[in-house]
């Protein structure tokens, strides 16, 4: 039986160094442009013929935009609509990088603690200069809340600056954890369809039903991720 | 665990961000505008169209309402005419049945005027032919009496009765 984790081993493809830094085109690298590319071609294919009346096709990416508007509308207001390109990319990246990840032998980029920490490090970033334009030094009242008395400073804002930055950790490590423990699971399950011979067709049956499953929270892992990431947003927007 | 392999960490992060960034300027700059575009046209076509049909039920109503007044105008001249003809009819029988009865009355008086004429003729030559017999018979019972006294005689009889 073949180790499960062997299919998360991050392969350098293409080695690059820059400064001592290592830079490969890896696996992983390869898997994060397919997502980026596949969902990007993909929408502007349904969008080739446009009309009033949508065709099947150009439904997709309207209801993917209706979807992200409302997510935004509920989560952050109104106002969250000026940020709708970076959830909406978001959801996709992370939709698809889901989604690849379930062919068979392709790689889960979004099943790297690195990768995804990555996403969630640029949504953070996004967060705090969003939080800043918006409240200027205000923002470090995110820290310190109004009405704590100054006495209670030194233990308040370590708990804040903790849990703001627990927030992103938290992301990363739902995606991460769903997106691993599934494929693990299909990989131990498909081991055991060769040992088991002809009783074999059974594992086979399961792993096709755990699939399904496995579709079905690859898009939630994304839904989640995105609802999450729009509080987040909202919170930076919005005193608390 | 390879997931906690920190040390590929600058490779994901450098892919992840050109990746990333560069999907979402293409879709900022082409896709969100091309399905934007298509929904709001969607929706000013749609508030357009109920802009539309309510103009026209407006129209609908005002037409119900002219028709109504129309209605209601035609009901009240037919009423009208109506009322006119019935009272102009009323009036004519009125005058007809007027004209008729003076008419017959006319006629009544005319014929009680021939009546009398003729019973007065019939009773003054009852009164002759009665002087005329008395005449005879005083001729036959011999005596002699002027035709003047006969009439005279017959006439104060003939006026006792």
């Amino acid at each position: 039986m073949s180790n499960p984790m062997e299919q998360f081993v991050i392969k350098p493809l293409i080695p690059i160094e820059v400064g001592g830094v290592d830079i490969s085109f890896t696996n992983s690298a390869l898997f994060m442009v397919l997502a980026a590319a596949v969902s990007t071609l993909l929408l502007a294919v349904c969008l080739r013929k446009r009309s009033i009346v949508p065709s099947p096709a150009q439904s997709v990416p309207e209801g993917a935009y209706e979807f992200i508007s409302n997510l935004l509308r509920e989560n952050v207001g109104p106002e969250g609509l000026k940020y709708f390109p970076f959830i909406f990319t978001m959801f996709l990246y992370v939709a698809f990088g889901n989604l690849l990840g379930l062919f068979p032998y392709a790689f889960t980029f979004t099943s790297h603690l690195t990768a995804v920490g990555s996403l969630s490090l640029i949504a953070l970033l996004f967060n705090i200069c969003i939080g800043i334009k918006r409240k200027k030094l205000g923002w470090l009242r995110t820290f310190m809340p109004r009405g704590i008395p100054m006495a209670l400073a030194p233990l308040i804002v370590p708990i804040e600056m903790i849990s703001f930055l627990s927030k992103p950790f938290s992301l990363t490590v739902r995606l991460v954890a769903n997106m691993t423990v599934g494929h693990i699971m299909l990989k131990i399950i498909a081991g055991f369809v060769v040992a088991l011979g002809v009783a074999g067709v059974v594992p086979v049956l399961f792993n096709c039903c755990i699939v399904c499953f496995e579709i079905f929270i690859a898009l939630l892992q994304a839904f989640i991720y995105t609802v999450l990431s729009c509080i987040y947003l909202g919170d930076a927007l919005h005193e608390h | 665990m390879p997931q906690l392999d920190f040390s590929v960490f600058p490779s994901q992060l450098f892919w992840l961000s050109v990746t990333f960034f560069a999907m979402l300027f293409v879709m900022s700059k082409i896709i969100i505008p091309r399905i934007a575009e298509m929904i709001n046209l969607r929706r000013e076509k749609i508030d357009d169209y109920l802009e539309k049909s309510a103009e026209i039920k407006e129209k609908a109503e005002e037409a119900l309402e002219r028709y109504h007044n129309a209605l209601k105008q035609a009901t009240d001249e037919a009423n009208q005419s109506l009322q006119k003809t019935q009272q102009d009819l009323k009036n004519m029988i009125d005058r007809r049945q007027a004209d008729l009865s003076e008419e017959l009355n006319r006629q009544i008086s005319e014929g009680e005027k021939k009546i009398q004429a003729s019973k007065e003729k019939v009773m003054k030559q009852a009164e002759e032919i009665a002087a005329e017999l008395a005449g005879e018979v005083v001729k036959k019972l011999g005596f002699k009496v002027s035709a003047k006294a006969l009439q005279a005689a017959v006439k104060e009889t003939g006026g006792e009765k």
